[in-house]
């Protein structure tokens, strides 16, 4: 890939101004980029946890392909699906280990070649999702950053980029996102 | 706690000028441009003092990382 940017934008038909492709078409192109966040995502697990990538990534995949007459308008319409995508799988994944976890078998368990006897789920999920539920309420714009940054696995040039503004804005707006997170976990958590 | 647009447009700037500032002087400036509203000042220390819990709980917070066997996620200059 020797100009990603310009292969992306040949992808979405914006290089040539025709209509984006639908999402059949332009998911299997995408693949590889789904699966490098999906890596990203799971870096922030801890050894043991029991959501391998290939799953996440298939289970992304799945669902980001679950309309197939979606179209992607633009790079940060796609990030922002990604993100949106992935923080599900994670957070379906992370209630549904809790339900097992007080003995229940409620609903569907995704993820068969997981092994379930890990102890705990060192990133908590369902705190984190609580918390950028809060912050969407609060700051949509600051919301997004953190799925960007968070769920799809953007550095924050790429970021910058998708969204439109600099660097730096990026990095301190990142900040406040985080300490913004930090505040509402801490205040919420069960004692 | 739950304040207005207005008054958290405002936090905001307070919170992210102040992060600039080291630790020892944040709170004497947030405490001088918050001071004629209380809301604005609980809010944006409350923020700071959350900020330094991030900064030496670091590893947490850090976004994930990208891996050898990732794939570059598309030039977003494209």
């Amino acid at each position: 890939m020797e100009n990603p940017g310009t292969e992306f934008a040949v992808l979405m038909g914006t290089a040539s101004g025709e209509t984006p492709p639908s999402t059949d078409v332009l998911l299997p192109m995408i693949y590889d980029e789904l699966r490098a966040a999906a890596h990203r995502a799971m870096a922030a697990e801890e050894s043991g946890h029991t959501l391998q990538t290939t799953a996440l990534v298939h289970e992304a995949y799945v669902r980001l392909g679950a309309d197939p007459q979606a179209r992607w308008e633009n790079k940060r319409h796609y990030y922002n699906a990604a993100a949106v995508v992935m923080r599900r799988v994670l957070v379906d994944h992370a209630r549904a280990r809790k339900a097992q976890k007080r003995g229940g078998n409620i609903g569907r368990v995704p993820f068969e070649e997981a092994e379930l006897s890990a102890p705990r789920v060192p990133t908590d999920w369902l705190a984190l999702d609580s918390a950028v539920l809060a912050l969407e309420q609060r700051d949509p714009d600051l919301a997004q950053l953190v799925s960007l940054r968070y769920f799809a696995g953007l550095g924050v040039e790429q970021v910058a980029a998708a969204l439109g503004v600099s660097p730096s804005s990026v990095a301190r707006q990142w900040r406040l996102a985080r300490a913004f997170l930090e505040r509402h976990i801490r205040e919420h958590e069960v004692l | 706690m739950s304040i207005s647009e207005q008054k958290w447009t405002r936090v905001k700037a307070i919170v992210m000028d102040a992060m600039e500032l080291p630790t020892r002087e944040r709170a004497d400036f947030v405490a001088e441009v918050s001071a004629d509203d209380i809301e604005v000042h609980q809010e944006a220390a409350a923020l700071l003092a959350a900020d330094v819990e991030v900064r030496g709980n670091a590893r947490l917070w850090e976004p994930p990382r990208a891996t050898d066997e990732g794939v570059a996620l598309p030039d977003p200059g494209g």
